[in-house]
């Protein structure tokens, strides 16, 4: 049995929580770029094998736009901020006022996803940060447009160098005018699962 | 009906005609498709990091996950099932570098992948008679196990033959 199999419901519970709390503040940052109110449904946390991740998200095949993030430190892991095509190509046509055609993101189109991403997912990292009382560094988010599998597999390659399975936090928003929904993606590494139990003080 | 197999991160699969092998949705995973047309048995295996040297204490042993140790694992397995280890031939996909702006933080992994699998190929003296890798797409790809050919497909349309 592997070590990140064995976590308790308690402890399940304490991450999903730090993802609420994570994905919450991101919203807000997210609802004043965008000027329109984004709600967040609740988190889901779970625990698969890596190779399943796709499937959980919707299908390898599936096209959707994530920006990337990876942090070091006292903490380590990966964080995604995932938006379905619909909601892709919304976004893009409300920041800068363009249609986004077919499949191929322009450099300008990249930047302003990972600018999205950027503000959102630091807001995301400082709030975990600030609620277990040790300092996240994020690295420069990248952007990708592309089939589920493809975009994701890089996370997940980096996951993988560490652990089997993967500690998935999901939380998905949703905009109350536009359809512009999709979900923050958290993958803790495994000895990061346990620091952030610990510091939550489950343990 | 021809079986649908498909071949998740990580996996190895390898099958009798008539089937087709697939992966969906790679990056910088590779695809490696091994074919041998004296009995129409075929592998596919999608791997994920280069070397299983790497390979950390504690964590399972799946040597689908590493490009050398996949290699190995497909070919032994091929072998079992009654594969003629002269005639296999390889055709490769993947390795991609999928995200648009560079980050330090985030080395080329897609081309190391490519790279540990050919080298893995060339150790068993399989030749790689095809390829499509690197590039900034993903791609979807199926191997025909009557007739060796592989299909790939990515986002932007149409969908090659290797």
């Amino acid at each position: 049995m592997n070590e990140d199999q064995e976590m308790k419901p308690l402890e399940i519970d304490a991450l999903t929580e730090a993802g609420n709390i994570g994905a919450g503040h991101a919203a807000t940052s997210l609802s004043k770029l965008l000027r329109e109110h984004i709600m967040n449904s609740s988190t889901q946390s779970m625990i698969i094998p890596i190779e399943q991740v796709p499937e959980a998200l919707g299908g390898a095949e599936r096209i959707i736009a994530g920006v990337y993030t990876t942090f070091e430190g006292e903490l380590s892991g990966g964080l995604l901020m995932l938006f379905p095509e619909d909601s892709t190509k919304t976004l893009v046509k409300l920041l800068s006022g363009k249609e986004l055609e077919g499949y191929e993101i322009t450099d300008f189109e990249a930047s302003l996803l990972s600018e999205v991403g950027n503000i959102c997912l630091c807001w995301y990292l400082s709030a975990i940060s600030k609620m277990i009382g040790i300092d996240i560094t994020p690295s420069v988010p990248v952007a990708a447009y592309d089939m589920t599998g493809a975009v994701i597999d890089l996370p997940l390659i980096e996951l993988g160098k560490v652990a089997d399975h993967a500690m998935v936090i999901k939380t998905n928003f949703k905009g109350e005018v536009h359809e512009i929904d999709g979900f923050f993606l958290m993958l803790p590494e495994p000895e990061s699962q346990k620091m952030m139990v610990k510091k939550l003080g489950v343990v | 009906m021809e079986r649908a197999i498909h071949v998740g991160i990580a996996q190895i699969r390898v099958a009798e005609n008539p089937a087709r092998l697939i992966c969906l949705g790679l990056g910088s995973c590779v695809a490696v498709a091994l074919w041998d047309s004296s009995t129409k048995i075929g592998g596919m295996a999608h791997v994920m990091l280069p070397d299983s040297s790497i390979k950390r204490e504690g964590i399972l042993h799946k040597p689908g996950k590493y490009g050398d140790s996949a290699v190995d694992e497909l070919i032994s397995e091929m072998k079992k099932m009654g594969a003629n280890h002269l005639m296999i031939i390889a055709k490769i996909a993947g390795g991609s570098h999928m995200f648009k702006i560079a980050s330090p933080n985030i080395g080329d992994i897609g081309k190391k992948n490519v790279e540990a699998v050919r080298e893995a190929l060339k150790k068993h003296y399989v030749r790689v008679v095809a390829e499509d890798v690197g590039g900034s797409s993903g791609r979807s790809v199926e191997l025909d196990t009557d007739t060796g050919k592989l299909i790939i497909k990515s986002v932007h349309g149409g969908s090659r033959i290797l």
